[in-house]
């Protein structure tokens, strides 16, 4: 299987997940990504099944947005890896104005500029899940790469969603998996309950995906993503 | 097996517990911790509030704070980074209702935290559910039903349609189940999953007679466990007849049911 990776603006610690995936598969060809191949020029790159991108997309930043929609149409799949990449992330945050780029100000999740076939989220996205979807993959396990593919068609979560869509409607459960997920430690049981301090989340979306009454829905085919 | 009702099983077996102050579902806990078949395992202990907690057993010393139904769902984050980061067990097991294995499974399946560190969990032991409370549900069911404050409650259970509170005191409390049912919390009506669908082996009362406890086991390696267990003396075993069985299909179905009818809610 012929794959391009495409590194925009991230922190690389998605990248670091997916070059250990892509160590333990055989079946990979990896024949673009700039940042660990000498060809660099993505016009003389040939066409690719699949493409990986992490990172949100700068608007100001010719050079990325250029070759993200280069890297759609070269590809029959695009995948986004990580927060930034699917929901934006950390990146929400930017305001620029910040040396040595000041003119980048403007971070897009992937889905607002090519279309997006599947996303992994997770910040990082962790090699696990990574290796599993590339199994999947190969082997077209369809059935499997049903979440991915309904996550796709979201551009935003946070642990406001979580409160909001989940614990507010009193779907929640109380498992405390969302407490688990979050990577900076957001949110805490209290009394069986999550609470999400709005001001530590980074928007990284995990603690929403994986929540199992949202995570229900998302293993349906289709299923209706808000 | 596959049934629509009971999920992907091996067999159906009834169980009493042999061991000395332990239920079916600790002793065969008990059993998998003292022939170290598992060196942890996760499961919630309430204190003399009720103020329940998820804790690592480690031997079935530690088991025994654990005995009986807590009737509300504890976050077991702690208690799940504890024995997997922090101990680094490598053999673990954890009891959780229905929705608390399958969140165990959607981590296994699709491992977004935790990493490979997930997998050291071996065995995954559901108990039947029709619904649970919120911790504070709980306390204002039954400060305001019946007129109690938790710490006077010893243990609870449901025997067929009965809910039974069983005080320190010696007093017996029975409430109809029906009555019970209106305040399990809003996210169980939603739920359609009676017999932890997603566990390797599901333990609970429906079906079987006073003293004993149904059994789904659903794993191979469960199911051996099983065997080893009532060969040691931990538990009698023996195949739990069609009317129990059906039994366990019928609240299943009526679970399954509920949460159809409520899809419109959300
Ligand atoms: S609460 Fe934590 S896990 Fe959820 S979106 Fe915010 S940072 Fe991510
Ligand atoms: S993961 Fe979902 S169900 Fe579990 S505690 Fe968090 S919000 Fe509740
Ligand atoms: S009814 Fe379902 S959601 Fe409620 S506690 Fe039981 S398994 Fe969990």
């Amino acid at each position: 299987m012929k794959v391009m990776y495409v590194k925009l603006s991230d922190c690389s610690g998605c990248m670091i997940s997916f070059l250990e995936a892509l160590m333990s598969n055989s079946n990979i060809e990896l024949i673009y990504c700039p940042n660990i191949l000498d060809r660099r020029d993505i016009d003389e790159a040939e066409d690719a099944d699949i493409g990986f991108v992490s990172g949100s997309v700068c608007a100001e930043f010719d050079e990325h947005m250029e070759s993200l929609k280069k890297m759609r149409e070269k590809c029959e799949k695009i995948v986004t890896v990580g927060s930034c990449a699917c929901v934006g992330g950390i990146t929400r945050f930017c305001r620029g104005n910040q040396p040595p780029q000041p003119y980048h100000r403007t971070f897009l999740p992937i889905a607002d500029v090519v279309k997006v076939d599947y996303s992994i989220p997770g910040c990082p996205a962790s090699a696990e899940i990574l290796k599993k979807f590339l199994n999947a993959y190969i082997a077209g396990n369809n059935k499997y790469l049903i979440p991915f593919k309904n996550l796709a068609r979201k551009k935003r979560a946070s642990g406001q969603d979580l409160q909001d869509e989940i614990v507010a409607k009193g779907l929640c459960v109380g498992c405390g998996m969302c407490a688990l997920s979050c990577p900076v430690e957001a949110i805490e049981m209290i009394r069986g309950k999550p609470e999400v301090r709005m001001d530590k989340c980074i928007r990284c979306g995990t603690c929403y995906f994986r929540c199992p009454r949202n995570f229900l829905k998302l293993r349906k085919e289709n299923a209706e993503v808000i | 097996m596959e049934d629509e009702y009971l999920g992907k099983y091996i067999d159906v077996f009834s169980v009493k517990p042999l061991k000395e102050g332990f239920g079916a579902t600790t002793a065969y806990i008990a059993y998998a911790l003292d022939k170290n078949e598992i060196d942890g395992a996760i499961v919630v202990k309430a204190d003399e509030n009720w103020e329940p907690k998820a804790i690592v057993a480690r031997n079935s010393d530690d088991l025994r704070a654990s005995i009986g139904t807590k009737w509300v769902i504890t976050p077991m984050v702690d208690a799940i980074i504890d024995a997997l980061k922090v101990e680094r067990l490598e053999k673990v097991a954890i009891i959780g209702t229905p929705c608390q294995c399958r969140v165990i499974r959607d981590i296994k399946e699709y491992p977004m935290q935790l990493g490979d560190v997930i997998n050291r969990i071996k065995l995954v032991i559901g108990l039947f559910c029709m619904g649970s409370f919120t911790q504070d549900g709980f306390k204002t069911m039954v400060e305001r039903k019946f007129g109690i404050t938790l710490p006077e409650i010893k243990n609870a259970e449901i025997r067929s349609d009965k809910f039974i509170i069983r005080l320190i005191n010696g007093k017996i409390i029975e409430e109809s189940l029906e009555n019970v049912k209106k305040d399990v919390k809003f996210a169980c009506l939603f739920c359609d999953d009676f017999t932890a669908r997603s566990a390797d082996i599901s333990f609970g009362n429906a079906g079987s007679e006073s003293g004993w406890r149904s059994v789904i086991v659903r794993d191979e390696y469960a199911y051996s466990l099983l065997q080893s267990a009532s060969r040691a003396g931990y538990l009698k075993m023996k195949k739990l007849n069609p009317e129990g069985v059906n039994e366990i299909i019928r609240l299943s179905k009526e679970k399954m049911e509920r949460a159809k009818r409520n899809e419109s809610l959300i």
